[in-house]
């Protein structure tokens, strides 16, 4: 028979402890709530920290349970006007892409138009920026799917690019990334030929 | 510590010689790992990446807008890729799971110790650490190895925990089930699998601890560990996702996707899948020919149409689509159930016959190291890709088949009643209920080890088993009908399985 450390107080003493820790976190979540509308505030506001804008536009983004052209639209243009870089980027992720609003005559399923249009707009000087590389892989390599801005899934060049982006190494030249999308695009033909699956 | 009495021979772990083993098995798979190199990223690798990426530039984890995978694999890779490593900072991580496998391997043994005895101990590690499908994942960026690094020892503890409550060793008790509760919700950062497994393994703990007469408020005590410091080291994770969705999400949300690839009209072997770009390249057969319909035809409600206007009526052609239309990430999910759940109750005989195959796909002896031989993943230059291919193919699906078999054998008739048996019913179940909506052989590999362990078993100890196992008529036949369903299933996927290996054997990839 086993000894009952229960008839002790102590026995509870590591449930007492971890529901204490667990309401500790409660608690310090709740003093840090950002409220939807603090959060839009926020996230609208050019002189904000781009961090700070950016964790807010993440809030904003999310909570939101219908397509609101606020975000989809408004926000998205505030934030690639912004000066930060890193501002302009966050507005090509899925958080913003999820609130695109589409014309009448898009198809299903078509990317998000503010975003791609930005992505794909000619490259200033004809040369890759940093900036420039980042945006192409943060909007083209999304994951879930062409509704949102995805594409296909990255490679490794696209990872060296994006991580030497932050560094001083020269970026890729048009042509090295021309050649690149060029066999990535042949080898996706591949994928749909009448050969693998049955045509409609 | 020491093992139940009634469940091992050896009163102490062959230390030694799980060190040895342990050690061999890394020095493998790192060699392994080490013949590979470089290796190029492939399917959800690149995933993971990406979100890497993101933690990288913004220090924030985003959904995957169709799932919601848990931050934790993300956030280890970026915490090995820098600017300053580029790429090559994967391939510290890859050397960073080839080690962690020690911890898997050494886990491995010491199930088999507890439920076996040190002999069996000896013989798991030997199965562990030339175990090619589990050893693969050493080199992929999937989550499997680090996953299983944090389960099996959660596991382990549980296992431990359970079974001192038998002795009067109450804080030891504790502590046991507070390191267990500790690495499920590790565990849980990794990968949603374990969600439900918790508080299963707690109901666990309480009837083990009622049937030993601890009483029911001891019982109680016990059973709540676990749960509760799992759920305690989700907290910031769960509040963070409050915070940013304004819903309770534990660990992630992937349910809706699943049921939505899962229960609906068309089928997918996502052991196969993959290789159809690289076959339509070679003009072979698409791999939806090697399927046996009978287990993957759409219900004949079914209208076949390019729902996905892609210009091919093809797997991804489905019969209701996903819910693109509520932007909410974790509010889709609930909507795709609803749907999912409607159509299968709309169609119950297609329902039924499609879970059979989704069974034949989890055990299928295919395994992602053979897949990535089919895509020819493996460079050319490696002696993988060279003379060890077809050797390697075939000790891969050798290893997967056997071990199914033999472990079906060790479960029936070596190992003993008791806490391990009831914790192994308890995991293969759950394993066998959550791959009932998508399957493959990727979601085997939380159970591999304890195939592994009752493999090891019954080559230790033989048919009769030890101390009072018998080789009753009703564990015959318990046994005989196990392993008729496992070829039937393996019937079921075989011509995918034979055409997947077969692309390996003949090279496709390999720079083809």
């Amino acid at each position: 028979m086993t000894q009952a450390p229960s008839s002790r107080l102590g026995g509870w003493l590591p449930h007492v402890v971890l529901i204490a820790i667990a309401f500790a976190m409660v608690g310090v979540a709740k003093a840090k709530h950002l409220s939807a509308e603090s959060a839009l505030e926020i996230a609208f506001d050019k002189a904000a920290d781009p961090d700070d804008r950016i964790w807010a536009m993440h809030v904003a983004a999310n909570r939101g349970t219908a397509v609101d052209p606020r975000l989809g639209v408004d926000l998205v243009n505030s934030m690639l006007e912004s000066d930060s870089d890193k501002v302009r980027e966050a507005a090509l992720l899925v958080d913003l892409c999820r609130h695109a609003v589409r014309g009448p005559d898009a198809v299903e399923g078509a990317p998000p138009p503010l975003q791609e249009a930005y992505a794909y707009s000619p490259l200033p000087g004809g040369k890759w920026t940093p900036h420039r590389v980042r945006s192409l892989v943060l909007h083209r390599r999304k994951v879930g799917g062409s509704g949102v801005g995805g594409n296909r899934r990255m490679e490794l060049p696209e990872v060296q690019w994006f991580l030497d982006s932050f560094t001083t190494k020269p970026m890729p030249t048009a042509k090295e990334v021309s050649k690149y999308f060029t066999m990535r695009v042949r080898s996706a033909a591949a994928l749909n030929t009448p050969s693998a699956e049955s045509k409609k | 510590m020491s093992p139940h009495p009634t469940e091992a021979g050896s009163s102490r772990a062959p230390w030694r010689w799980i060190a040895v083993i342990a050690i061999a098995g890394v020095l493998l798979r790192g060699l392994l790992a080490w013949d590979v190199m470089p290796l190029d990223i492939q399917s959800d690798e690149a995933n993971y990446i990406y979100f890497a990426l993101g933690l990288e530039r913004f220090g924030i984890y985003f959904d995957q807008h169709r799932y919601f995978w848990p931050p934790g694999y993300s956030w280890l890779i970026s915490q090995f890729i820098s600017p300053e490593s580029g790429i090559r900072g994967l391939d510290m991580l890859r050397g960073f799971q080839v080690l962690l496998s020690g911890v898997i391997g050494t886990t491995t043994m010491l199930f088999a110790w507890r439920l076996f005895s040190s002999r069996a101990a000896i013989a798991a590690g030997l199965l562990w650490a030339v175990h090619l499908p589990l050893g693969a994942f050493t080199h992929f960026l999937w989550t499997e190895t680090v996953f299983l690094s944090l389960f099996l020892p959660a596991l382990w503890h549980l296992l431990v925990g359970m079974d001192r409550a038998s002795t009067q060793e109450g804080s030891r008790v504790t502590g046991r089930l507070l390191i267990s509760g500790a690495l499920f919700g590790l565990a849980l950062y990794v990968k949603e699998l374990p969600l439900f497994l918790v508080p299963a393994a707690g109901l666990l703990v309480f009837f083990r601890g009622i049937s030993e007469s601890a009483g029911p408020m001891e019982s109680l005590r016990r059973a709540l560990i676990v749960p509760l410091t799992a759920l305690v080291v989700l907290t910031p994770w769960t509040l963070r996702n409050q915070e940013v969705y304004g819903r309770t999400v534990l660990s992630g949300a992937t349910l809706g996707e699943n049921v939505y690839v899962g229960l609906n009209a068309r089928y997918l072997n996502f052991d196969t899948h993959p290789l159809r770009r690289l076959r339509a390249t070679m003009k072979l057969p698409g791999v939806e020919t090697y399927t046996r319909q009978s287990f993957t035809t759409p219900p004949a409600s079914w209208v076949p149409s390019d729902v996905n206007g892609d210009g091919v009526i093809d797997p991804r052609d489905a019969a209701w689509k996903r819910a693109e239309e509520v932007p909410h990430a974790i509010d889709r999910h609930g909507v795709q159930v609803k749907r999912g759940l409607d159509y299968a109750l709309e169609n119950p005989a297609w329902t039924m016959r499609t879970r059979l195959k989704k069974w034949a796909d989890l055990v299928a002896p295919m395994s992602f190291f053979t897949r990535h031989h089919a895509l020819g993943k493996y460079p050319a230059e490696s002696a993988l890709a060279g003379p060890l291919r077809k050797p390697s193919i075939l000790l891969a699906a050798g290893q997967s088949a056997l071990v199914m078999l033999l472990g079906l054998a060790g479960f029936f008739f070596t190992l003993q009643r008791g806490p391990g048996r009831q914790l192994l019913c308890v995991v293969f179940g759950y394993v066998m209920v959550t791959s009932t909506l998508v399957a493959m052989s990727r979601f085997r590999v939380p159970v591999e080890p304890f195939l592994i362990v009752l493999s090891s078993g019954l080559l230790a100890h033989g048919w009769n088993g030890r101390g009072n196992a018998r080789l009753g008529a009703v564990r015959i036949g318990a046994f005989v009908l196990s392993v008729a369903v496992l070829l039937g299933l393996w019937w079921i996927s075989g011509p995918e399985t034979m055409m997947q290996l077969e692309m390996g054997m003949a090279g496709h990839g390999g720079g083809a």
